[in-house]
């Protein structure tokens, strides 16, 4: 598949190295001479100089008959700009938009790029997973944001510590997909599954019910 | 009318002023201090202009500055990409009326209008003022 790349910052590098090794045909645009150039050096003419929200410069970068289209520039507006532009001008199938500002993940959903990788979310994830005390770490949005993955660790005294998971009454739409051992082993839930401190339960749930998962899983006696 | 305009360069402080003292009710969002020095300080010390310092399209920054009573929003800010982006916002999470972006760049501009933002070109409108001071060359 031909990939269209705008932006050779350390992601859209990567990302190209990457998707190179897997013998896909990759294209970069980068407004920074050096960026190019150093791309050009090590891996020959898979980069030029150019505006990703700049039609005719989308055009030269072979847009048209791109199977994926990723922006992924340090800027949100720019990314979006280059993505609406990819879909409208050249009809790119998928179109996948990097973002700083949490916020404008499900704003440019909205309007219309298939798919935004939010970084700070990314960030966030593995920051309040590495916090010893983490509250609930969300892992990942699913269904296009409605519902998400998280990860809740069961303190000690907890309400739910020695009941069984059929015992526990779960937000609406909630359900326990894992649950994670302090030493790390994994067990499938089931309905006599008895929960202990320390565990970790990985839950899928709708967004708007992890306040209150987390509430029933930390909930003290 | 409640106006909310993003970007204080000498453009949006020019529409800031000439709304303001006409009665309007004008809120500036400007990112940078040294360019919201380009609008009126006594307009501003009347309560005339609200100025917010914040990202232009950011909900905070918006929302301080009212847009979800605004009647119109102009994103006049010197960067194309940014003004369509809270141009966007302002129509689909604010639901604005009137939502107007400046746009130089040919293809962004046939972009936006076709998302239904009107659209306007300082450089068409220089070109064009231009073209009409040697009418005996453009005929």
């Amino acid at each position: 598949m031909y990939i269209v790349i705008v932006g050779a910052g350390r992601i859209g590098t990567e990302l190209a190295k990457s998707q190179l090794s897997t013998g896909q045909e990759v294209f970069l645009l980068d407004r920074d001479d050096a960026r190019v150039e150093s791309l050009r050096s090590r891996f020959g003419s898979i980069a030029r100089l150019g505006d990703g929200t700049n039609v005719t410069n989308l055009r030269e970068a072979g847009v048209a008959r791109a199977g994926l289209f990723i922006a992924a520039t340090g800027d949100d507006a720019v990314n979006l700009a280059s993505c609406q532009l990819a879909k409208q001008v050249f009809d790119t199938p998928r179109t996948v938009a990097v973002v700083v500002d949490p916020e404008n993940a499900t704003l440019f959903e909205a309007l219309g790029v298939d798919d935004v990788v939010s970084l700070t979310d990314l960030a966030m994830t593995r920051l309040a997973s590495a916090v010893p005390a983490h509250p609930v770490v969300r892992l990942m949005p699913l269904a296009g944001r409605h519902r998400e993955m998280v990860a809740i660790k069961i303190p000690a005294g907890a309400e739910v510590v020695d009941r069984m998971l059929s015992e526990i009454i779960l937000p609406y739409g909630s359900s326990v997909i894992l649950v994670i051992g302090p030493t790390g082993q994994t067990e499938q839930p089931r309905p006599e599954t008895v929960l202990d401190a320390e565990d970790e339960v990985i839950v899928v749930t709708p967004v708007e019910g992890t306040q209150a998962l987390w509430e029933t899983f930390t909930e003290m006696l | 009318m409640k106006v909310v305009i993003m970007g204080s360069g000498r453009t949006g402080a020019r529409v800031a002023s000439s709304l303001a003292t006409d009665g309007h009710d004008v809120s500036v969002i400007e990112p940078n201090h040294t360019q919201a020095m380009n609008l009126s300080r006594t307009l501003i010390d009347d309560g005339l202009i609200t100025l917010v310092i914040g990202d232009g399209s950011g909900s905070e920054a918006m929302l301080e500055a009212g847009i979800e009573e605004a009647d119109v929003f102009l994103a006049l800010s010197g960067n194309d990409a940014l003004n369509g982006l809270a141009a966007q916002k302002a129509k689909s999470v604010y639901r604005t009326r009137r939502v107007v972006c400046r746009v130089n760049d040919e293809g962004l501009r046939e972009l936006y209008t076709s998302l239904g933002i009107t659209v306007t070109s300082p450089t068409v409108l220089v070109a064009d003022v231009i073209l009409q001071t040697v009418p005996d060359i453009t005929g």
